[in-house]
């Protein structure tokens, strides 16, 4: 009993921590409809420099704290003013794409500077100092982290409750742009705004760092988790947030106490049984009413002129060659070299599938990493149980993962833009710490591929390679055709307006879940083509959230939302990574250089810039007027397209009487 | 030389031009009608002026200085104001913080607070509300009101009888002729002609993006600003 009890104040005493987490990301969004994936990273840098800070200044810990505050918010209002103010529109993926580039960048940078061993914020004799109260054992330590946490939302809400900037904060959160009419510079209120949400965190992150250890690698538990405080409190509600990270500190103990590898699992089940069973989060509960849908038009600007296609003889000229180049590298390539060219064409599909997710269906997904390990998973469990060759077995891999996909569906996509893809990244990371629990997966260690005496090993990686290669063809193809028929149309008219195209009676979910379970099984399938030419799975590197990365990072650079860019994007990472493979890790931090580059110079990326300078396109979706008058009842049946004032036609412009 | 001065001002959403070469002039204490029908550009025309969600070219001169290219902030304290087009009150705030909101152009002046409440004494009962919480004539109130906490030289007011009954719309233009003996100019865009005309000096009827007529208020009968309005051979 008065364990159950104990478990039950420790973990209110770190759920207040959470809490704190979650603030700092709420706080952001509630004013500036922004969610900086960064925000695990800035957690954890803040605790890196409060050990920096104690190491040459010997202070208290709570100026300390005071000290880190301060330059993370100076840290947060230069990110804000440098580079998200220019990025904000009504399109959420450039915020998204800026700031996960800015994760990877800080993350190795950290791995680069202080190393990747835990380390902690020693606090003398305060950290095992302990009290008595009601017969319970409680840390000193816990009970002022808790206390601050708690003073912190308290302080907060007076703040925005009473000062004039506090009221200017919140005006500028409910419409930025009428507020300039008075004078208010609402670039500066966002870039103070992101200053306080990034002190937020940077507090929570120093006391954590007092209470536990820390790694670089501690950001990506730490974004997880203050996200899904946010969620299960209820997007939009600070009281909310707090009683969010109470329940899932709680959870956590218990979870801990039950299975003690479990890690953040039962926080991450938490997660899912309120997104589940009520989906506006806590606060959500009592006051029902449905968040306003963003209204999302892309402010792509749109070519009069029509680009030029290649010829129908051209085409199959392009086509043949590239046939003949990938099948002639068998015979051309070493055994090490083949093997890169099967890593870098499930590449190369994985990213056309989130491309697809992402660029077409407006669903980026920050976890995609779940289908490759489970398609991996699912080929391996299946060939060393049933008998079946390794190739039959691949099969395996595009079900399992399209279940999956249309299982997590319905209750995912209650969650929009950054929700959904961070929504995505818990479900990897459950997905990672289950598999490593189970003893049938092999825990930690993993599973071999045991099937192979079958099959003749000089063969292996020629057949895997064929079969990367055609999948990499079938998969650029497919999104090809995909987008050629009614389902693309219905997914780019979502993507561009989804309140309008759903007016039209196209069915957003149901376009959405299609391009999701295509996504994931296509993800799977290359997951596990690839990791069958290694024979060996193990949780770490194929729940590794560095498969998405690569995805994101290739379409970004060749140019998201386009068929071409993953194409582009895949020759220039896969070549880049090779010149760079000695410098450890910073070709990761270069990779998020770039990815931020690109976004804010050139959004469109490498195929964006070609296909504009050229006025050219390889595989056309648009809709060409003879075609599109053959489509015509089909057009009108779907008409969700952008129908901004630029699109009408003069006639219809002019006297509306 | 006048308060506000714009010349060959164009305006663009997108491709799309809204406004054609619009010459425009408003001097002080002035109270301009400017009418049209439904998309002849009025707002647009507004927005222009404040350089707010629209992008344009052109000249405009706001107290002999040169604002075409300000942003719309510093184009706002240099003292126009605006009750925007579907009032544009922040629901997250009471009426008294809307209100407040307004004296964020940091411009003395005359109006206070207490000033808002004494022309519009309905907005002091409910100062505690929701702004989404009031009636549609309050809410409009408070939009006027917060207007003249920034203590402008120039009042832009986009239709403000718009949804309103009549007794109200009576009792909003009964505070304009109070409002320009406090040294503002007024801009007063309305759909209703014989209104506009009665409350104003002078008036511009824009048709499609251009100025199809414009003259003394007194000097024009409702037969034609109607042609020009409707566009009409005349």
């Amino acid at each position: 009993m008065t364990e159950a009890l104990g478990i039950l104040v420790n973990g209110l005493l770190l759920g207040s921590l959470y809490g704190l987490f979650g603030l700092g990301l709420a706080f952001a969004f509630g004013v500036m409809r922004v969610v900086n994936v960064a925000h695990g990273e800035f957690i954890v840098l803040a605790a890196y420099m409060g050990l920096t800070i104690a190491h040459f200044l010997p202070i208290g810990p709570a100026p300390l704290v005071l000290l880190v505050a301060a330059i993370a918010f100076v840290l947060g209002y230069a990110l804000q003013a440098s580079l998200l103010n220019r990025l904000m529109s009504a399109d959420p993926l450039p915020v998204l794409l800026v700031t996960y580039g800015l994760s990877i960048i800080l993350r190795n940078l950290m791995v680069e500077v202080f190393g990747a061993d835990p380390r902690s914020l020693d606090v003398g004799a305060l950290k095992v100092a302990g009290v008595d109260l009601f017969g319970i054992r409680m840390g000193v330590l816990p009970l002022i982290l808790a206390a601050t946490s708690v003073a912190l939302f308290v302080l907060l809400e007076v703040g925005l409750r009473t000062t004039r900037f506090g009221r200017v904060l919140r005006a500028t959160a409910d419409d930025a742009a009428t507020v300039r009419l008075f004078g208010v510079n609402h670039r500066r209120v966002f870039s103070v705004a992101m200053g306080i949400a990034v002190a937020l965190s940077a507090v929570a992150g120093s006391l954590l760092s007092m209470r536990t250890g820390f790694t670089p690698f501690a950001g990506v538990d730490r974004l997880l988790i203050s996200f899904e405080v946010v969620i299960v409190g209820g997007i939009g509600s600070f009281w909310g947030t707090l009683v969010g990270g109470l329940l899932l500190g709680v959870a956590q103990l218990i979870g801990l106490r039950i299975a003690p590898q479990s890690g953040l699992l039962f926080a991450h089940l938490v997660f899912f049984a309120v997104l589940m069973f009520l989906p506006s989060g806590i606060a959500g509960w009592r006051k029902r009413g449905a968040p306003p849908a963003a209204n999302r038009v892309a402010a792509k600007s749109v070519g009069v002129e029509e680009p030029r296609r290649l010829d129908g003889r051209s085409l199959l000229a392009t086509g043949v060659a590239v046939l003949v180049a990938l099948a002639s590298a068998p015979a051309l390539l070493d055994a090490g070299d083949l093997r890169l060219m099967i890593e870098a064409l499930s590449v190369l599909t994985m990213a056309q599938m989130w491309n697809l997710l992402a660029g077409y269906a407006g669903r980026m997904s920050m976890g995609h990493q779940a289908f490759v390990g489970l398609g991996a998973y699912a080929t391996f469990l299946f060939s060393n149980t049933s008998g079946f060759s390794p190739y039959w077995s691949l099969l395996v891999a595009p079900i399992v993962c399209a279940i999956a996909a249309a299982a997590l569906a319905p209750f995912l996509f209650r969650l929009r833009d950054a929700y959904f893809a961070i929504g995505m990244w818990v479900f990897a990371e459950a997905l990672a710490i289950v598999v490593g629990l189970v003893p049938q997966l092999g825990r930690q260690y993993g599973l071999n591929l045991e099937r192979l005496h079958d099959v003749d090993p000089t063969l292996i990686t020629p057949i895997l390679y064929g079969l990367a290669a055609g999948l990499a063809l079938a998969s650029t193809a497919g999104v090809y055709l995909l987008l050629k028929s009614r389902v693309g149309l219905a997914l780019v008219a979502v993507r561009e307006n989804e309140r309008t195209a759903a007016a039209t009676g196209i069915d957003v979910w149901r376009y959405q879940a299609i391009a999701f379970v295509i996504s994931a099984a296509g993800v799977g399938l290359a997951g596990a083509i690839f990791f069958t030419s290694e024979f060996h799975v193990v949780p770490q590197s194929t729940f590794d959230p560095g498969w998405t990365a690569e995805m994101l990072f290739i379409c970004l650079i060749g140019g998201v939302g386009t068929i071409e860019g993953p194409v582009i994007g895949a020759i220039v990472y896969f070549a880049a990574r090779e010149a760079l493979q000695n410098s450890g890790n910073w070709y990761l931090i270069a990779m998020g250089v770039v990815a931020v580059c690109v976004m804010c110079v050139a959004p469109q990326g490498i195929w964006g810039l070609v296909a504009r300078a050229a006025r050219f396109e390889f595989f056309s979706t648009r809709r060409t007027p003879s075609r599109a008058e053959a489509r015509l009842e089909e057009a009108q049946q779907l008409n969700g397209g952008n129908g901004g004032l630029n699109r009408l036609p003069a006639a219809n412009e002019g006297r509306g009487l | 030389m006048p308060l506000l001065e714009a010349r060959d001002l164009d305006a663009f959403y997108g491709d799309f031009q809204a406004l054609f070469g619009i010459s425009f002039e408003v001097d002080e204490q002035e109270i301009v009608a400017l009418i049209g029908a439904n998309g002849a550009g009025k707002t647009t025309f507004l927005r222009a002026l404040l350089n707010h969600a629209v992008r344009t070219t052109g000249a405009v001169r706001f107290d002999r200085q040169d604002v075409a290219k300000l942003p719309t902030e510093a184009i706002a304290r240099l003292g126009v104001a605006m009750t925007p087009e579907g009032r544009g009150l922040f629901p997250s705030l009471t009426v008294e913080e809307n209100l407040l909101i307004g004296e964020q152009t940091r411009r003395p002046g005359r109006w206070k607070l207490k000033d808002v409440y004494e022309l519009f004494p309905a907005l002091k009962e409910t100062r505690w509300r929701s702004a989404g919480q009031i009636s549609g004539g309050q809410q409009q109130m408070v939009a006027i009101g917060r207007a003249l906490l920034a203590n402008p030289r120039l009042l832009l007011c986009d239709e403000i009888s718009l949804g309103l009954a009549p007794k109200v719309i009576n009792d909003i233009y009964q505070v304009l002729p109070e409002i320009r003996q406090n040294g503002i100019a007024v801009i007063l865009v309305e759909q209703d002609v014989m209104r506009a005309r009665a409350a104003s000096d002078r008036f511009y009827c824009f048709l499609e993006g251009r100025v199809a007529l414009q003259g003394k208020s007194a000097e024009f009968g409702i037969d034609a600003i109607s042609r020009a309005y409707f566009g009409a051979e005349s």
